[in-house]
Formats: C-alpha cells, sequence, structure tokens
C-alpha cells in the first residue's frame, strides 16, 4: 500500500519536475533592451557564453539563430560562420524530433529540440544566406536561400473566405474525429492539405541576387518575377536588382518581430502577439558617394503577417490541443476511479487522473521563439562608388528609425557585396544618426582626430597593427622606438584579439565597448556605425607593461606641450 | 495494480524517450566528399590529358580555384578548397608531377589575401603565370515529399587552357542521398 502511494507520488514528482527542468532558455530582459537600443555586443558576447555544444539541447538551434542575427547586425560575419554552418545543419535535419514528438503531445510541446515554426525557419535561412553573401561566398547563400523556399501547406480558407486559424483547423479536425471515427482528424491534419508554392518574398529575392552575383542571371530573373508576383510592390526593387548598375545589397530589418504566446482552451494553442505594428510604410533610401536606384523601397517581407498565417505553422500545437483539449485521459482516470470494484482499481485510476491533471497542467504550447526578429524586411541595392560613403536609411514616418550608415566603400574587383543592417527598435540613438566617423580603423580612408595613436595608448585609433598604421604613429612623433611586433605584443599582453581566428572564430565585444576584440565591423553595418559614431570612455590597461606604456607616453605628450 | 504500473512505465516512458534523439539528412558527408576526391583524382592520373604528356612536353602550370557550390547544401569555403586541394595533392598527381612536366601554382585568392595581410615576402609569386585552370562545380537535384527526401549529386571538375579557353579535361561523379522524417520537426 505504502508504495503504491509512493508510486504515485513519484509520478507527480517525475511529471512536475520533468515540465519545470523542460523550460527553455529565456532571455533576459536587459538583453532584450540592449539589443533593441541596438547594443548588440552585451547579448552576442552573453548568449556566446551560454552556448551549448550539445546539438540535442533543446535550445541548440535557438540560440544560434539569436547569436546569428546579433552578430550580423553587429557587422561580424566571420565571427557568426560557425554557428551559422551549425545553425544549417541542424535545420537541414529531418525529423529531429521525431523521437520526442510522442512526450511533446503528451506533456509539453517545449520538450522538443527547438527548431521554430516554418516563417521562422525560413528566416533562419535567410540568415545564414546573409551572412555567407557577406563574405562573399555567395554560392552558399544561394544554397542557403534556395532552403528557404521550401513548399507550404494550406488548408485553404474558412467559411469567411479567410485562411483558416490554428484553432479553426483543431475544430474542423476534431469534427472529422466525430464524424469519420478516432484518427480521422489526425489524418486530415497530416495530409488534408495542398502542397502550395512559398509566398516567400525575402527567400526569392536573395536567391535572385546570389544568383546574379554569381552570374547566373536566367535564375536570378526567375526569382525576381516570383517576388514580384507576390508583392507587386517590390516591381522597382526587383527591376533594379534584375537590371540597374548597382555594387551593394542593403538587407534592412525594421521592428520587433511578434512574441509568442499561449492562448485558447488550457493554453493549448500558440499565436504570435505584435509588438510592431504592420503598415505598409517605404524606406526612405540616399546615398552620399554613390546612387541609390530606388529611393523609396517598398516592404519585403512583414513578419506579422507570416506568423499570423496558418501556412506559416508547423500545427504542433493544433496536434497537441486535439490530444488535451479532449480531455479523454483524464475522464476516463476519473470514471475509472469513481466505477471500479476494488481498492486497486480505484487507486489505478486514481493514478491516472493525477497523471492526467499533471499533463494537463504541464501541457501548453511552445512559446519559445526567436526573439531578435524584425517586423519587416527591406531590400535596397545602392551603388557605392567611392570610399567612406555613406547612406541614409529612414522608414518613412518613423524619425526615430533613421540611421546613416558609414564606412562602406565599393566592393573589391568590381563584384557585389551585402550588408545586413538592424535599425533600432527603441528610442533615437544619436550614434546611429551622427554619420561620423570618430575612431581610425581600417574600414575608413579618411583621416580621424587622434588617429595618430592607437586607442589602447591613449588615441583614437583602433586598427589592428600593420606597417601602414605604424607608419602613422611615428610619423606624428609615436611609438618611435616599436615595431609592429612590438605593438602586436603590446595588444596580445592586453588578451586582446586581433583576428576572428584569435578569437577562435567567436563573438566578442569590441574593446571599445570594454571587450577584448579589435576585429573591425563591416562598414555599412549598425554595429559599425555604434562604435565608430560615438565617443568611448578611454581604455583601461589591464597589463603592467602597458600601463607603464601609457605613462610614458603621458609624459612624452605633456613634454611637447 | 496492473494499470499503477501501466501508469508508471507510461510515466518513464516518456521521460526516456524525452531524452534521445535520432536525424537524417541528406547533406554532404565526408564521405562523400572523400570519395568525390579520390574518384577525381584517379581519373585526372588516368586521362589522356596527362598520358599524352612527356618530361619535355612544354611546362603546364596549373592554378586552381574553390568549389563552385551549386547544391542545395552549404559548403564551407574551407572545404571548397580542400576539396581541390586534395585532388591536387593526391599521390598519383604529384607523382605524375615530373614525369608529365605539370605543377600547381598558388592560387590567385590566396596571393590576393596574402599580399593584403602584408605578410608575404617582397616579390613574391612573380613569376606565377598559370597555363590552365582546374575548377569543379557540385550541382544537385533535389525530391522531397512529406516524410522523404532525396538529393542527387552531381560534380564536374574541368582543366581549362587559359591561353585557347579550350576544355582539356572534365570528368564527373554522381552519388545521391536520402533521408526520412518530416523536414519542418
Amino acid at each position: 500500500m505504502e508504495w503504491r502511494r509512493a508510486g504515485i507520488t513519484w509520478i507527480a514528482a517525475g511529471a512536475v519536475a520533468l515540465a519545470a527542468g523542460c523550460q527553455g532558455r529565456r532571455l533576459d530582459a536587459n538583453l532584450m533592451a540592449a539589443a533593441d537600443a541596438g547594443r548588440y555586443g552585451q547579448p552576442r558576447v552573453a548568449l556566446q557564453k551560454n552556448l551549448s555544444d550539445n546539438p540535442s539541447d533543446r535550445s541548440y538551434i535557438l540560440d544560434r539563430l539569436r547569436l546569428l542575427i546579433l552578430t550580423l547586425a553587429d557587422g561580424q560575419p566571420d565571427a557568426a560562420e560557425e554557428v551559422a554552418n551549425q545553425t544549417f545543419r541542424l535545420l537541414r535535419t529531418q525529423g529531429l524530433n521525431a523521437d520526442r514528438t510522442a512526450v511533446s503531445v503528451v506533456l509539453n510541446e517545449d520538450l522538443k529540440i527547438w527548431k521554430g515554426e516554418p516563417f521562422e525557419q525560413a528566416l533562419g535561412y535567410t540568415y545564414i544566406a546573409l551572412q555567407k553573401a557577406e563574405r562573399g561566398e555567395w554560392d552558399n547563400s544561394r544554397a542557403a536561400a534556395n532552403a528557404s523556399l521550401f513548399l507550404l501547406k494550406s488548408f485553404g480558407d474558412n467559411e469567411r473566405g479567410e485562411e483558416m486559424t490554428n484553432i479553426e483547423l483543431a475544430r474542423r479536425a476534431a469534427e472529422e474525429d466525430a464524424r469519420a471515427g478516432e484518427g480521422a482528424g489526425d489524418r486530415y491534419i497530416n495530409k488534408g492539405y495542398t502542397p502550395v508554392k512559398t509566398n516567400f518574398v525575402l527567400g526569392y529575392l536573395l536567391n535572385g541576387v546570389a544568383n546574379k552575383a554569381l552570374g547566373r542571371s536566367d535564375e536570378a530573373s526567375d526569382n525576381f518575377n516570383e517576388a514580384v508576383i507576390v508583392r507587386p510592390e517590390l516591381k522597382p526593387v526587383a527591376d533594379a536588382l534584375d537590371r540597374a548598375v548597382y555594387n551593394t545589397v542593403l538587407v534592412v530589418d525594421f521592428g520587433r518581430g511578434p512574441s509568442k504566446v499561449t492562448t485558447g482552451p488550457d493554453d493549448a494553442f500558440s499565436r504570435f502577439a505584435i509588438n510592431t505594428p504592420s503598415d505598409a510604410a517605404p524606406l526612405s533610401v540616399s546615398v552620399s558617394g554613390g546612387s541609390a536606384p530606388v529611393s523609396q523601397a517598398a516592404q519585403a517581407q512583414d513578419i506579422n503577417r507570416m506568423a499570423a498565417s496558418l501556412m506559416w505553422n508547423n500545427l504542433e500545437d493544433v496536434r497537441q490541443a486535439k490530444s488535451v483539449v479532449g480531455s479523454g485521459l483524464l475522464i476516463g482516470g476519473l470514471a475509472v476511479a469513481g466505477t471500479g470494484r476494488s481498492r486497486d482499481t480505484q487507486l489505478a485510476g486514481v493514478g491516472l487522473a493525477l497523471t492526467g491533471l499533471l499533463m494537463k497542467a504541464t501541457s501548453h504550447a511552445d512559446t519559445r521563439y526567436a526573439e531578435f526578429l524584425p517586423q519587416r524586411v527591406y531590400v535596397v541595392p545602392v551603388n557605392i562608388t567611392q570610399p567612406d560613403a555613406t547612406v541614409r536609411l529612414e522608414v518613412a514616418g518613423v524619425p526615430q528609425s533613421l540611421m546613416v550608415l558609414t564606412g562602406l566603400a565599393p566592393p573589391d574587383a568590381g563584384g557585389v557585396q551585402m550588408r545586413y543592417v538592424k535599425l533600432n527598435t527603441s528610442g533615437p540613438q544619436s550614434w546611429a544618426a551622427s554619420g561620423q566617423v570618430l575612431y581610425g580603423n581600417e574600414e575608413f580612408t579618411g583621416r580621424v582626430d587622434g588617429d595618430t595613436l592607437p586607442y589602447v595608448l591613449g588615441g583614437r585609433d583602433v586598427s589592428p597593427p600593420s606597417p601602414e598604421a605604424m607608419q602613422r604613429y611615428q610619423q606624428a612623433g609615436w611609438l618611435t622606438d616599436m615595431t609592429v611586433v612590438d605593438l602586436e605584443n603590446v595588444y596580445r599582453d592586453e588578451g586582446i584579439a586581433l583576428s576572428t581566428e584569435d578569437a577562435r572564430g567567436q563573438s566578442r565585444a569590441h574593446v571599445l565597448e570594454g571587450g577584448d576584440s579589435l576585429v573591425t565591423p563591416l562598414g555599412g553595418t549598425a554595429g559599425y556605425a555604434r562604435l565608430f559614431g560615438q565617443l568611448h570612455p578611454p581604455y583601461m590597461p589591464r597589463s603592467k607593461d602597458v600601463r607603464e606604456l601609457v605613462k610614458r607616453l603621458r609624459e612624452q605628450a605633456d613634454g611637447s606641450n | 495494480m496492473r494499470r499503477l504500473g501501466v501508469a508508471c512505465s507510461l510515466v518513464c516512458a516518456v521521460v526516456v524517450v524525452g531524452c534521445s534523439g535520432a536525424a537524417k539528412s541528406t547533406r554532404l558527408t565526408m564521405g562523400d566528399l572523400d570519395d568525390t576526391t579520390a574518384v577525381m583524382a584517379q581519373k585526372l592520373a588516368d586521362s589522356r590529358l596527362l598520358a599524352d604528356r612527356t618530361p619535355e612536353s612544354p611546362r603546364m602550370l596549373i592554378a586552381i580555384n574553390k568549389v563552385e557550390n551549386l547544391t542545395s547544401d552549404l559548403i564551407p569555403e574551407s572545404e571548397e578548397w580542400l576539396l581541390m586541394e586534395r585532388v591536387k595533392g593526391s599521390l598519383p598527381i604529384l607523382n605524375l608531377g615530373k614525369e608529365r612536366n605539370m605543377a600547381f601554382v598558388i592560387p590567385a585568392n590566396h596571393l590576393r589575401a596574402g599580399r593584403k595581410r602584408g605578410n608575404l615576402p617582397q616579390g613574391f609569386a612573380m613569376e606565377r603565370r598559370p597555363t590552365h585552370e582546374m575548377t569543379a562545380t557540385f550541382h544537385s537535384g533535389t525530391r522531397s515529399s512529406r516524410k522523404d527526401r532525396t538529393d542527387a549529386y552531381l560534380v564536374e571538375y574541368r582543366i581549362t587552357d587559359l591561353e585557347t579557353g579550350t576544355l582539356e579535361w572534365n570528368e564527373t561523379f554522381e552519388f545521391k542521398r536520402a533521408a526520412a522524417g518530416l523536414a519542418y520537426d
């Protein structure tokens, strides 16, 4: 008798522990706020530190997608190489959760490895395509963009002629069960749809751009045409991408994407709640040091609309709801307990009921989602003809969205270059609109006040050590007794990574923001504008040797004044 | 009693199943890449292009470029180079170098990157004048249904005379990979 009670207790404790242990890793609100304000350094370092190496970790893909987006926003595509490849590998793996489906339906959907809703998967592929394109790997960019163009499932419209919702689909499935017997509803969900060509405009555009860069013009045109068929207002952009003269493509994110929340009976369904409302505002584009074939670019993708569409939903919540909302196990369990003749039967009935209650209590739709997705995406071709060009971007009617991109130059060897730009979601940031470059760096050819001495030694230059940088310092009378190698050793003494390889391919914060990386972000990104468009506190040397060197340099400066 | 056992077993099974997983993919594997480079190296070694050459033939200097990936899979840039380097560096090709008066030169991309970094000696590779270029393209075609997917891969390696533009050697290699499981899951 005692052990029976213990058994029931064990079931209860086990299920509760399982439920508690299965909470997905939620992002700290401070990290979200930092990302909204365009301060990507702190969140990406935090994400990098917590990254699990175990591919069966439930947040393996989600954490990588979060890190990928922020690392790209910070203009560091090389640092995103590993996470992009790892994300692609698991997104392309079929049946990743095949062994977890049963448990997720019975207990809790977030027991599964997060792979995201189909729209999150498609967008995940596009960020991988962007990362490859920023590195000039147009063939791999094409592969990733292609992967985003998978077929969608259409269940048709409801009685009002609108696309069905997930709750309506669940109701129809339940009606099928009632009409044709148990299992008919599942068959309806699994086979009652029509596979349809995707309406993912962003995927078509990126696929077109990649093919164009590879010299595959016919395939490029086909993709641009598909984009216009879905969104006719994109014709000027698609025509420009297909035929105009341009050497730089900007993919611009704006707004905060929708949050996934539970809804419906027993919170078994999920829906995406809007954060930034949708509208039709175009993106205004102007270029100094080049030209813009399209000065008002229409939106390529509205993520709110994707998230609300059943076609872009994996229907897992519908399957789960069908199994839980009916509460068959709970009702059956109580019935057994109430009618059982023996104490054993009654006890077993109570056990089943308790299990059912726990399942009902712990079952809910998976609300993990990719928090850093935007509300909308623009694709803009521009032609950069001079070094140190600037591009001004502003969502029409949203002045706080203004961002002036700096440090852009024509691409090497007459090719095409890609830049991913994440506009700020919260409030105006002075650096975003400054259009200035206040620190010398390898992406900027102009001169900057204070660029005659490295930042770590009291100046305003953050170029990696090179003969050219050394010459500049020495011509100004600084570091005349040092070589490039000596300067490299100064950085090494401070534990500062001079390249992505030095940083072991990981996402690290820049020295200007208190980090330990000197890797320059790509010009023409939000990360570049934030780092170099505002002043930062002076560097605090960590090693004794460098502290003494700084002291000597100060004395030299005082002596020369 | 038995039902209680069943209930316990259900929860146990659920917990155990929740901690395991198996997956499948049609992505390229290292084995595919190994097979490809081994087959291509042998085909090049056995080719008419090389068979007709002697130590007295005009010097053939071959530049390589990384693989062009036109598949639905990512091939990291390092592997795109590796796929060429392994054909270049394979034993039959190395042995044939002297017998056929042929050699490989540093890829132009590597030379440009080295010069940009400033870590190459003065005048390095000034005499680099390739006569031929070896390139390769990976293609794929996909068929997929609700639960199954097959990718057929076609690999093509080529050597082109840079002066005349003549395609002097090309070979293909095919294989396919199949996977089962829901793509979205």
